[in-house]
Formats: structure tokens, sequence, C-alpha cells
């Protein structure tokens, strides 16, 4: 684990995957881009108004038979609604995203070959399109999104208003997959899965529950 | 529960079955006799 | 879950509010009502993206600080639903809390059915329904069953089409995590297994499927203490609501073949191994009585016993075969069948009459000129018999004979026709008891199988 110093009010700020280029210091809300062993400030991250997830930076839960860790979260708001991306690591350096929308949980792996990702001029809510391993999916909808919170640790410079379309797809099984179509684009690939079977630990408290 | 007891009920009437045309019973025929007279001579002993 | 009822029920606008219900108080947030200027609560914000106002019934948008109000379409009415909003519940083993409430009603028939909206920040959302008094727990699925013609498959499940139609909403009231579109119309499906339900929702750009679970009512009243005047007595069978008769049918159907297969199995095997050997097959003859003259048998009957004869197989029957010569007669026959051995003795009678004629134009008869016995588990030994005769002959005195027959170990029919009749007792009651309730069931389907042309 690498730890730095957090350029505007130097707590330490932890780097547990090696693919992190963007942190948010948890004691200033500064928000910085990593240049290998330097952090460079480029904001602040103002709170969040209402914040009502069971999940927090350091929640473990299980998934495929294997422990992962929560270490930073994407907010992203779009017309209709909001939903959190949790950015987890788990074994050695292996990082995923846990998507929670709407009640609904969902694991997903970003795919390094995206050579069968049509563009995004030609995609529309029921088209079909492979994803492997999950193989072909349908696209249940699209979204232009926005970031509007970040914390912890990220693999990208996720500033808040950071802009992107997303594209969500379904398949039999309770496969998923999504599309980002922003500067790159990015794909993941998983699985919806109940809460019971994530068995999470250390949720966060929520009041009244 | 009725289909257990049907299970039981069933199963005993296969077998039930089986015993009667192993043993030579008729069940509930019209021209069927079964009655044996206690050992002893009849009308008549030859 | 909807059905085309004939005489569509509102869900009871009447019903007074209830006294305060305790809501554990978490981060609400309270704002005034853009149009009537009451206190809107709003629960779960960040999770509800909409909120209609008590006072007024208008729907405002709750995703962001400067609550628009959306629409105010139901100002004009007030239905009160069953189960307070904002009680909480235990239900599948989870606490729930009761945050929307939503009338919906069947474009066609503008059948009302009531959907109360469930939530648990850890486990999401889940529904309520209650349509013509039954419950249903439904929750929103993110599989994709297979439609094909008249079913939806869902992980080897094949669920049977029950309801097509659109409907729209008619009334809401609380918090949900859409925004709220008055007056829209989806088009609807819902397909059956019972206890369970696939439901599809289209609107156009978006297709959502939820599974659904029967729920009795008194699990409703126990779980979120709701008193009994709120919770109907359910009406007819409902869609998904398991019978246990169909579930005990289903259950009896494959044995009740298994049993006949079994039955005919055995049967055909003891037909194949049965050896029909004649064991005795002669003449026998007797006197008949002149008309009026004295019985020459001095007033007792006519005795006559066969020579041994033997029967090899063990415990099989006997089939005693008085084939006769009658012609406008009787003929009583008394047999003994003797084992000359352990002198184990079977006795059996007939009374054989034949009689015919020519009267009015036309041939008549009655009776036969012959009659069998059958004789139950005869073990294997000598045996001979002692026949005694009685005949009411009216013509002069004359010889007659009768041929006897014995046959051993002869096929029959009888015990197979009893066992297969014994075996569908059952069966047959369970599935009348099953056919009532699925007719009930799909009396409200244009899909029933039960299809009567009235």
């Amino acid at each position: 684990m690498l730890e730095l110093s957090c350029p505007a009010c130097g707590a330490q700020v932890a780097f547990k995957s090696r693919s992190s280029v963007f942190a948010v210091c948890s004691f200033c809300k500064t928000s910085a881009v990593r240049h290998d062993m330097d952090l460079e400030a480029i904001g602040k991250i103002a709170d969040l108004q209402y914040d009502l997830t069971p999940f927090q930076v350091g929640t473990t839960g299980m998934y495929d038979g294997k422990k992962f860790e929560i270490i930073g979260r994407l907010k992203v708001a779009y017309d209709n609604g909001f939903w959190n991306e949790w950015h987890t690591i788990s074994g050695g350096d292996d990082t995923g995203w846990l998507a929670e929308a709407q009640g609904f949980l969902a694991m997903c792996f970003e795919l390094n070959d995206i050579s069968s990702i049509p563009a995004l001029e030609g995609v529309i809510p029921g088209k079909l399109i492979n994803i492997p391993p999950n193989g072909y999916m349908q696209v249940e909808d699209m979204r232009q999104v926005h970031c509007i919170y970040s914390e912890g640790e990220l693999p990208m410079a996720a500033a808040q208003g950071r802009r992107s379309m997303s594209v969500d797809l379904v398949g039999e099984k309770m496969k998923m997959g999504t599309i980002e179509y922003g500067e790159n684009v990015r794909v993941y690939a998983g699985h919806y899965q109940h809460f019971e079977k994530f068995e999470f630990q250390n949720l966060r408290r929520i009041d009244g529950w | 529960m009725t289909d257990k007891a049907y299970m039981i009920v069933g199963a005993a009437i296969c077998m039930f079955f089986f015993y009667s045309t192993q043993s030579g019973i008729t069940i509930l025929a019209w021209n069927a006799v079964s009655h044996t007279r206690p050992v002893g001579p009849g009308i008549h002993h030859k | 879950m909807a059905g085309s009822h004939d005489t569509p029920e509102i869900p009871n606008p009447f019903r007074k509010p209830k006294p305060e219900v305790k809501v554990p108080k978490g981060n609400v947030t309270t704002f005034s009502c853009g149009k009537c200027g009451g206190p809107v609560d709003v629960r779960y914000p960040g999770h509800s993206l909409s909120t209609v106002c008590p006072s007024c019934n208008s729907v405002i948008d709750t995703s962001n600080e400067s609550f628009a109000v959306i629409a105010t379409y139901y100002k004009q009415l007030t239905v009160h639903p069953r189960i307070e909003l904002g009680t909480r519940g235990e239900l599948m083993g989870k606490t729930w809390e009761v945050i929307g409430f939503v009338v919906r009603q069947d474009l066609a028939s503008s059948f009302k059915w009531e959907e109360y909206l469930l939530f648990n920040p850890f486990h999401g959302y889940r529904w309520l329904t209650c349509n013509n008094g039954h419950w249903n727990f439904v929750t929103m699925i993110k599989d994709r069953p297979d439609r094909v013609a008249s079913y939806a498959n869902l992980e080897g499940d094949k669920y049977k089409i029950f309801y097509q139609g659109k409907a729209s909403v008619f009334f809401v009231l609380g918090e949900f995590y859409w925004k709220v579109a008055v007056g829209e119309e989806v088009q609807m499906a819902d397909y059956i297994l019972p206890p369970y339900a696939l439901s599809v929702e289209e609107d156009g750009t978006q297709r959502v499927w939820s599974k659904s679970e029967y729920i009795t009512p008194n699990v409703i009243k126990d779980a979120f203490k709701v008193d009994d005047d709120s919770i109907a007595t359910p009406i007819g069978v409902a869609p998904n609501q398991p019978s246990a008769a169909t579930k005990t049918w289903n259950k009896v159907a494959p044995m009740w073949a298994l049993f006949l297969v079994i039955l005919t199995v055995l049967q055909i095997t003891h037909l194949f191994l049965t050896t029909h050997s004649v064991v005795y097959d002669q003449p026998i003859a007797y006197t008949t009585r002149q008309e009026g003259a004295i019985d020459p048998t001095g007033g007792k009957a006519e005795q006559f016993t066969t020579p041994e004869f033997v029967i090899t197989k063990n415990n099989s029957n006997v089939e005693v075969k008085i084939n006769t010569d009658l012609d406008n007669s009787w003929l009583y026959v008394y047999g003994e069948l003797v084992n000359s051995e352990t002198d184990e003795t079977f006795s059996f009678d007939r009374s054989i009459e034949y009689y015919h004629g020519y009267e009015g134009g036309e041939s008549w008869s009655e009776g036969g000129t012959s009659s069998t016995v059958l004789i139950d588990s005869v073990p294997a030994g000598t045996y001979f018999i002692n026949l005694e005769t009685d005949n009411g002959a009216t013509g002069p005195a004359n010889r007659h004979q009768y041929q006897l027959t014995l046959t051993s170990d002869i096929g029959t029919f009888g015990n197979y026709l009893w066992c297969f009749f014994f075996l569908s007792i059952i069966p047959i009651f369970v599935w009348f008891k099953s056919r009532a309730i699925e007719v009930a069931r799909w009396s409200d389907s244009d899909y029933s199988p039960y299809v009567s042309s009235s």
C-alpha cells in the first residue's frame, strides 16, 4: 500500500491499488491526481446533501468466492436519479466495481479488449451487444450522467461534473454490462447479485435501521 | 398429506393385486366362492 | 396484478385516517408544497425522486432542492391506503417501510388495485399489491424471462399467461424512487405459476419484469399490525393463489399413472402365466321328473360323485362350468369340491334356468343354459366332487345330462378392474377439487384453459 501526503492538508492519503490515479483526502475533501509518487490537488469535493447508502469506504463483501473491499466511490446523477459506483479491490490488485442503483446491486469488472463494442452512434435501447465473457446482452437504457461526488481512490480522474454517456445492458441469468462513452470508452461486465449473497461487513450505520 | 396417503394406499393396492394373482383370490366377484367348510365329510364321503 | 373484474371496486376511500403511526425519524426532510404551502415530508431524500403532497395531492420533484411541482392531477380524490405510509413491518425475513401508495386501474375494465412501495435502505425496494383483497409480495428482477407463445420461462419454470392489458395510475400518495409520471399508460402482462407470478410492464422506453409471491392477508395483518377492517376478505381465487388441491393433484397424478402402469404390467404377466389346465371335463346324467309323478329319488335330490382328479398348481383358482341342455326348464346344482387327502371342502351351488317362446309375434327368451362358479385359492392335491341336483322339467321323465368342466388356474380380470377402480378414487376426487379451484381462478382471465362457450 502506498501512502502519500495530501497536497492541501498533509494528511496521509492511502492508495491500496496501483491502478488508482485519483483520490479524495478523507480529511479536507481535496481531490488529487496522482503522478507516480506525487499528488496534485485539482479541487475540492462538495459534501453530499443526502446520502442514504449502506456502503462506505472500508466495507467488505464476497463475490465469486473472493473477498473484496471498497476503496472508493463515484456517485453519478442523470435526469431521473442517481447511482453509486463503488471501486473495489480484492486479492492482490484486482479491482472491480460494485454498482448500486435503485436497490439493485451488481459487481462488474473492466474489460481490456473492447474491440467488439460499437460506436455510440449505433447504440439504441434493445440492441444486442456482445460483451465477452457474458456474450450478447441487451441495451436496457442509456443515460447522460455526470459525476456529483467522489471519495476514496479511483482509477480515473473523477472530478465533480465529469460527464459521460452510460449504457446499461442486461443478459440472461442476471448478467449485466455497462459501456461508458466518455473521453475514453470503458466497458464493464459482471452480474447482478442479491444483497445477502455479498455477505457485507463493516456497512455504514443508517439512522433508524 | 393426501399425496403421501395415496402413495401408501396405492402401493398397498398394487401389492394386494400382486398377492391376489399369486394366491388365486378373487375380490368382489359375483360368481366366486371362497368359503371353505370345516374339514369333514360333505354330502357323503367316497 | 390485475384481473378484469366486472364490478370495479374503488378501494375504500371513506375509511377514517388512523391515529398517528410511530415512525422512527431518520433524516426526514420537510419542505412547503409549492402548490398549497402545506408541509411535505421526504423520508428518504437522495433515494426518493418524487413525493406526493399529503394536503393537495400534488406530485413534487424531490431530486433537487427546488421541489418543483410536477403534477396536480389528483386533487379531487382521496383514497386512503390500507397500510399507513411510514409503517414498518417484517416480511420475508426483512424489515420494510411502506413509503408509497399507488392505485392503478386496468383501462379496459377500470378495475382498480393497490400497490404499496416498500423500502429498506439495505435491500432496496419491493412492492405489495392488493387485488380483490389478495396480496402479493413483488420483487423487481433483472432477469429477462423468455416469452414463448402463451408462456414466460424463467429458471426452468413455465409461467402461463393470465392477463394482458393497459394500466394507468389512478391515484398516488407517498414518495417514489422515480419521477411519478401521471396518467401514463403502461402495457402489462401477468404470467402465473402459483404461488408465483411474473409481470412485465412496458412503457415504450423501458421493460420491467417482476416476480410476485402470494401472501395471505393474515401475514400482512401481522407484519404491519393492521387492524381487521383495513384488510378486506379476499374475493374469489387470485391468479397465483396456491391451491392445495392442485398441488396435491400435481403430485398424485404421476403416482396414479405409475400405479396403473404397474397394475397393468402385473395383470399382463398374470394372464401370460396362468395355465388354464382342464382338470375334469365329463358329462353327468340326471333324470327329469315326470309332471305330477313322485320324485324318482324318493324326495331326495339326485346325487353323483365324480372320480378323483388332480389339481397340480397350488393355491390357484378353479373355474367350475356347468353346461346344460335345458329347454324351458331349470336345474339346481349343489356341489362340493373335496380334497380327498385333507377333506378340505369348497361348496357351491347354482340355479340354471332357460325359458323361451314365441308370443304376440315376438320371440323371447330368459336365462341361459350354462353357469360358472369360481373357487378361490384351491391347494394342490387330489380332488373329487360331490354333486346333488334337482330340476324343474315338466315333460315325461327323461334322462338328461350336463357337462361339468373344471379348469384350474384361469386368468381373471375382476381383480384388475377393481384395483384400477380403487386406485382411481383418490385421484379423481382430488382432480375434481382442483378443477373447481382452477376454473374459479381462470374465470377472470381471457386465457382460461377452461373455456366456457357462453
